[in-house]
């Protein structure tokens, strides 16, 4: 079974086109590194993947259910976590429970277990000292952390990440690849992460998919299934 | 001030129309409040605005066909305006804030063109306008009443869903929830509110009810629970302050309450203890900064 499946997707903004012949899946287990330029629409395809966006023409598919046969829950990162209405009245332990309420607790209250997993969220990421505190007092950097807190909170089957280590120091990004690597090894996450850093996650991603472009064409879809045959790989598409 | 309060309390246990006014103001005070904690959160006071005037030509039909119709033509013009809104930006590159200026105003102006144009029938534009909550009969206070419970009852049972919507709207979208759904509800629900408020405070005036005592009680509290109870709280105050104003100095009722809601705001804008304006200027004096 394929958590995501995209099928030869082009997607035109404003009668431009801006991607094209895009095909690639995500698996259950798969760490899957999405790479690519500055601007090369890197988050308009996790926007189509998510819905967020139509495609032009081809298809997405997002499975409904997990590979137990239950229902998919996806844990999504924006890029701009910044964006998120840092002035709502709420501290950092309610912003990061709200991450639990996907796991069927739209309706109900939290449990000693979501309340147990909400403490090891913030603790993986170093904030569970701040959990008192406000949302809108915190840098940039601390709304980052709760943001993938909230994520790892909500203990999806698949992880959808845009650039989520972005301010994060060397350090910190080793312990999310880590963290990410034991979801998808041991757990059997499905995780689609993009991400500039790609020679420090070549050591944890299964897959790497670039997108890639000739000057004045739409970004294509350059899959890969193993990271260490990238370099070998790219230079022959150029 | 002890004198007139005592004739207030007085006429307040003799006169229907003065406990029909008070219990009136209170339901509105609550209603208003919960509803305008997400408005303003959501950053939508504009659109409340909008959708506040766009009722008029409803209420106005409504008025020319009968009572029955009175909610349904209200909340019928409302959301024509909340989705010609959303059509209008989504079709074209005209921003959000123009397309709801047109709107707006045009809803407005075909209301007032509706009314003058019915020069001998018994619609009393000032009234729809203004407010008259003096006139609010049982049968309003009913509704209202109803109504207020049913808004509340929703926020309890879709809490969670409308905090996740209006704290993180792409993360909302991303994992499923209807945001668009939600949006367009509480365009109904603001229609609803301001018919309700219409006896009390008037079209023109309902949105200084929906922002104000909100935007009061986000000044003073960073929890949204103590938030929607503040803000409930001052839109009562203000209320039942504003029609013992208007009863003994004989103003307009929804004018006078308005007043008092705007001079709670003022106070906090100043004096609340973290962000007080006047509070931090004294503040930065004390430690020699200023």
């Amino acid at each position: 079974m394929q958590y995501i499946r995209v099928n030869d997707l082009a997607f035109h903004y404003e009668n431009e086109p801006v991607l094209e012949n895009i095909s690639f899946e995500v698996n259950p287990g798969d760490f899957v590194m999405l790479t690519g330029e500055n601007g090369a629409a890197k988050t308009t395809l996790l926007r189509n993947i998510l819905g967020l966006l139509k495609p032009t023409k081809g298809t997405v598919s997002l499975s409904s259910k997990n590979r137990k046969g239950k229902k998919l829950v996806v844990g999504y990162v924006p890029q701009q976590v910044a964006s998120f209405n840092a002035g709502f009245p709420s501290t950092v332990l309610e912003l990061v429970q709200s991450g639990r309420f996907q796991r069927g607790k739209w309706f109900k209250k939290l449990d000693k277990h979501d309340k147990e997993h909400v403490r090891r969220s913030l603790e993986s990421v170093g904030m569970w000292d701040m959990r008192h505190k406000k949302i809108g007092e915190l840098s940039g950097g601390q709304k980052q952390r709760i943001s993938i807190a909230r994520v790892f909170a909500t203990d999806p089957n698949l992880f959808v990440l845009d650039e989520p280590t972005t301010g994060m120091d060397v350090h910190s990004r080793e312990q999310f690849y880590q963290l990410l690597k034991h979801n998808s090894e041991a757990h059997g996450k499905g995780i689609l992460m993009v991400t500039h850093d790609h020679e420090e996650l070549r050591r944890y991603a299964d897959k790497h998919i670039e997108l890639v472009r000739k000057e004045g064409s739409p970004w294509r879809c350059f899959s890969m299934d193993s990271c260490k045959e990238l370099s070998k790989h790219h230079s022959s598409f150029h | 001030m002890i004198e007139q309060m005592t004739t207030f309390v007085d006429a307040l246990s003799r006169y229907p129309f003065l406990q029909n006014a008070v219990l009136a103001g209170v339901l509105v005070g609550v209603l208003c409040g919960v509803v305008g904690t997400f408005i303003i959160l959501r950053g939508m006071a504009l659109m409340g605005e909008a959708i506040s005037h766009a009722v008029l030509p409803g209420v106005v039909l409504s008025y020319i066909l009968g009572a029955t119709g009175f909610f349904a033509g209200a909340v019928l013009t409302g959301t024509i305006a909340a989705l010609g809104i959303g059509y209008i930006t989504e079709n074209s590159k005209i921003k959000d804030d123009s397309a709801i200026g047109i709107l707006l105003t045009g809803m407005f102006a075909i209301g007032i063109v509706m009314v003058t144009s019915l020069g001998g029938t018994n619609v009393d534009v000032w009234h729809i306008l203004f407010g008259n909550v003096l006139a609010v009969s049982r049968t309003d206070l009913w509704i209202t009443f109803v109504i207020t419970i049913v808004v509340i009852l929703s926020v309890l049972v879709f809490y969670k869903q409308l905090i996740l919507s209006t704290f993180d709207p792409t993360m909302a979208k991303a994992i499923g929830l209807p945001t668009k759904w939600i949006h367009y509800i509480l365009m109904i629900v603001l229609s609803l509110v301001t018919v309700v408020s219409l006896n009390t405070v008037g079209v023109i005036l309902v949105v200084a009810m929906l922002i104000t005592p909100a935007s009061t009680a986000y000044l003073l509290t960073d929890r949204l629970p103590i938030m929607l109870v503040l803000s409930s709280t001052f839109g009562v105050i203000s209320a039942v302050v504003g029609v013992y104003l208007s009863y003994i100095y004989d103003v307009a009722t929804g004018a006078s309450i308005v007043v008092v809601a705007m001079a709670i705001f003022t106070f906090v804008f100043f004096f609340s203890p973290k962000q007080g304006v006047a509070i931090q200027w004294f503040r930065r004096l004390s430690t020699g900064k200023v």
